[in-house]
């Protein structure tokens, strides 16, 4: 059992003149088993959530509560969680199996025997056992993670956090642990936040994500819904890749009209007030090349960057560049003209002013008649 | 970068390289610099060692490095005479002097390292600050201090004297040690059950092992060899309280003539140093040369 809640969570940093807030108000709660992803741009307090979750940063105010109980003032080995660094943080001169065995060591009365029983099932679980004499220093990247797990599962933990656990590994060493880590997660079930700010991470691995901005969470929910029905432009830029295209236009009757660019008021967004300034989003894999003459606005294609079965054609219409998601080679050149378009249920709609999502679609694709692309990722 | 110059693949093999020639020529350069430098050093070593061995007649009259006639003769005489007390009380201040340095400033070099608390960088410029006044230039009122505690014409006064002069270079440096081992051992270490202490003890204190190294290496030679203050402290006792360059002080003083006995208490009191040093050396070099200690 593990059900992990944190209660308006704020932290700062410093005093006086240079106080960084680095988290505000912070409020989630993780389901026992359920694997969260905190995602955010650098600086946005992923870790210092984290470390407060731990107990290796002492909260400013709010609390955090494993399974019903307040823990925000005991220490880190009291709460039973167990963390994965970035950069692995294994014991220099402990040999892996010195490393799994430290914490029960310290933090349990078991037997020399019964401590090496249960080092060596974790090590046959994260397949390691020959790499249990091994120092550190004599492990590849890929070997010290699957350790540094290794360090975490044993003790059992109600909670697992994981701090950018993948980051120093190299792509494709990224992909197979990503897999690998999710399994894991899933036999184990064991209630887990998972730092990172790569959003394939995020969007592949999370039952739910939790996107922050500046210490302060913008929306948590399941990966799709936070990319078909983002609360807020940041979130909507942020996830997604190429990043959504933003307009600046106003509402005129039925149409939101900017410079080269009109396109009508979807029935669901008749209620925005007319003359009014807002952002229209659009993904760059909901715009469709259509016939000339027939489209919403029309485009110079600048650059043209071929992916292979896609590419990213970047449009000018009207000074502002628009990147569209088209077919592979031969579907635009660069250069031309096009007309572009899009489906009522991807425009997505923000406050000009602060950027909250307004006029909102209902459900997600799979819940329609109609079928949409997925979104694509690596 | 070697394959750039060693192998190409645009025919340039065939013929010798200008890189090549400007490659090598730097090495050369390099080794003659550290053959000059290394000759500068060792030179007067090896011109007392080559006194020592010889007999007094030779000292004015031979300019050859290697001695005609050797005679362990000033061996003999300078073994005879106190200098295995001294070197026996050197040992003794300087074993408890490094000793005593690393107590202080270990724990207190981690807790620079990774507490915030109020006052931090004052406290550690005011150390700093104290590590710019020389020694020599507060080596009186030193000395009144400690002779008012009672603490002069004893061995105990010299080792607190020592630690206390020498804290501010040790913690200062180990300190900067401590700040290259990343955190996340001691949070991983937390997580695990440890407190600050043990996180020390079981987690920090291995990887920092040859920063300690450094400290106890630099520390015990110049504790060994240390003349102004073992001097101003103990010269009013006794002959047998005296430390081996003060020893080596009074050889030169009492038997001003006898070159060949100075050298050879000179050479019995550097092989100490050479054998702690050769002894300690994978440390020194790693701790100087190795930075942080990666996962
Ligand atoms: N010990 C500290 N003292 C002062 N400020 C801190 C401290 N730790 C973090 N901060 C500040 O708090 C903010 C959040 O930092 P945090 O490390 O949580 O970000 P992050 O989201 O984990 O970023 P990254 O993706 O780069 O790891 C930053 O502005 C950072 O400068
Ligand atoms: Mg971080």
């Amino acid at each position: 059992m593990g059900r992990l809640e944190i209660d308006r969570l704020r932290k700062t940093f410093g005093r006086g003149g240079d106080k960084v807030e680095a988290v505000s108000e912070l409020s989630l709660s993780v389901a026992d088993g359920e694997l969260l992803v905190l995602v955010g741009p650098s600086g946005c307090g992923k870790s210092t959530t984290l470390n407060c979750i731990a107990g290796l940063e002492s909260v400013t105010e709010g609390e955090v509560v494993i399974d019903g109980e307040v823990v925000t003032e005991k220490r880190p080995e009291d709460r039973d969680i167990a963390m994965v660094f970035q950069n692995y943080a294994l014991y220099p001169h402990m040999t892996a199996a010195g490393n799994l065995e430290f914490g029960l060591k310290m933090t349990t009365d078991l037997s020399a025997a019964n401590r090496r029983e249960r080092v060596e099932s974790t090590a046959e679980l994260l397949d390691i056992g020959e790499l249990l004499d091994k120092k550190p220093k004599s492990l590849s990247g890929g070997q010290k993670q699957r350790v540094a797990l290794g360090r975490a599962i044993i003790r059992d933990p109600a909670v697992f956090l994981m701090d950018e656990p993948l980051s120093n590994l190299d792509a494709s060493l990224r992909s197979t642990m990503r897999t690998e880590i999710q399994q894991l997660q899933d036999d184990l079930d064991v209630t887990t936040v998972y730092v990172t700010h790569d959003q394939t991470e995020a969007m592949t691995m999370a039952d739910r994500i939790a996107i922050m901005y500046e210490g302060e969470l913008q929306q948590v929910g399941q990966p799709l819904e936070c990319y078909y029905r983002p609360r807020n432009k940041f979130v909507a830029e942020f996830i997604g890749e190429p990043a959504m295209n933003m307009l600046r236009v106003t509402r005129r009757g039925d149409q939101f009209v900017a410079d080269g660019f009109e396109y009508p008021v979807p029935e669901r967004a008749d209620g925005l007030p007319s003359g009014e300034p807002f952002t229209l989003g659009v993904r760059p894999g909901a715009i469709d090349i259509v016939e000339p003459e027939t489209g919403v606005a029309t485009g110079t294609v600048e650059v043209v960057e071929p992916l292979g079965e896609t590419s990213h054609a970047h449009l000018n219409i009207a000074d502002t560049t628009v990147t569209v998601t088209t077919d592979g080679p031969g579907s635009v050149e660069e250069g031309t003209q096009v007309d572009i378009d899009f489906p009522a249920q991807r425009a997505h709609l923000f406050d000009a002013g602060s950027g909250v999502a307004v006029a909102r679609r209902d459900g997600l694709p799979g819940d329609q008649t109609e079928s949409y692309p997925n979104p694509r990722y690596d | 970068m070697a394959g750039s110059t060693d192998t190409t693949v645009d025919g340039r093999r065939a013929g010798i390289s200008w890189s090549r020639i400007r490659r090598y020529g730097y090495d050369g350069l390099t080794y003659l610099v550290y053959a000059l430098a290394i000759a500068f050093f060792l030179f007067p070593v090896l011109w007392v060692l080559s006194l020592s061995l010889r007999t007094e007649g030779a000292v004015y009259t031979s300019l050859e490095l290697i001695p005609s006639d050797p005679s362990l003769g000033s061996y003999r005489e300078v073994l005879d005479s106190g200098i295995l007390g001294w070197m026996g009380n050197t040992l003794f201040v300087a074993v408890l002097s490094v000793t005593g340095i690393l107590v202080v400033t270990t724990p207190a070099a981690y807790g620079f390292s990774r507490f915030r608390f109020r006052g931090r960088r004052t406290l550690l410029l005011a150390v700093l600050g104290f590590q710019m006044i020389s020694p020599i230039v507060i080596v009186l009122p030193l000395y009144e201090i400690m002779r008012t505690l009672g603490l002069t014409e004893s061995h105990a006064g010299l080792v607190l004297l020592y630690i206390g002069l020498q804290i501010p270079f040790s913690l200062w440096l180990l300190k900067g040690y401590f700040d290259t081992i990343p955190t996340e051992l001691d949070k991983a270490a937390r997580i695990d059950g440890c407190n600050r202490l043990q996180t020390l003890r079981y987690v920090l204190l291995r990887p920092v092992m040859p920063g300690i190294a450094v400290v106890a290496i630099f520390n015990f030679v110049l504790t060994w060899s240390e003349f102004v203050m073992a001097y101003t402290m103990l010269s009013s006792g006794g002959e047998g309280l005296y430390t081996l360059s003060m020893g080596i002080y009074v050889f030169d003083n009492q038997l001003a003539t006898q070159w060949t006995n100075v050298a050879a208490a000179a050479v019995v009191g550097i092989v100490p140093i050479i054998v702690f040093f050769v002894a300690l050396q994978r440390y020194f070099v790693r701790g100087l040369t190795e930075g942080a200690v990666k996962g």
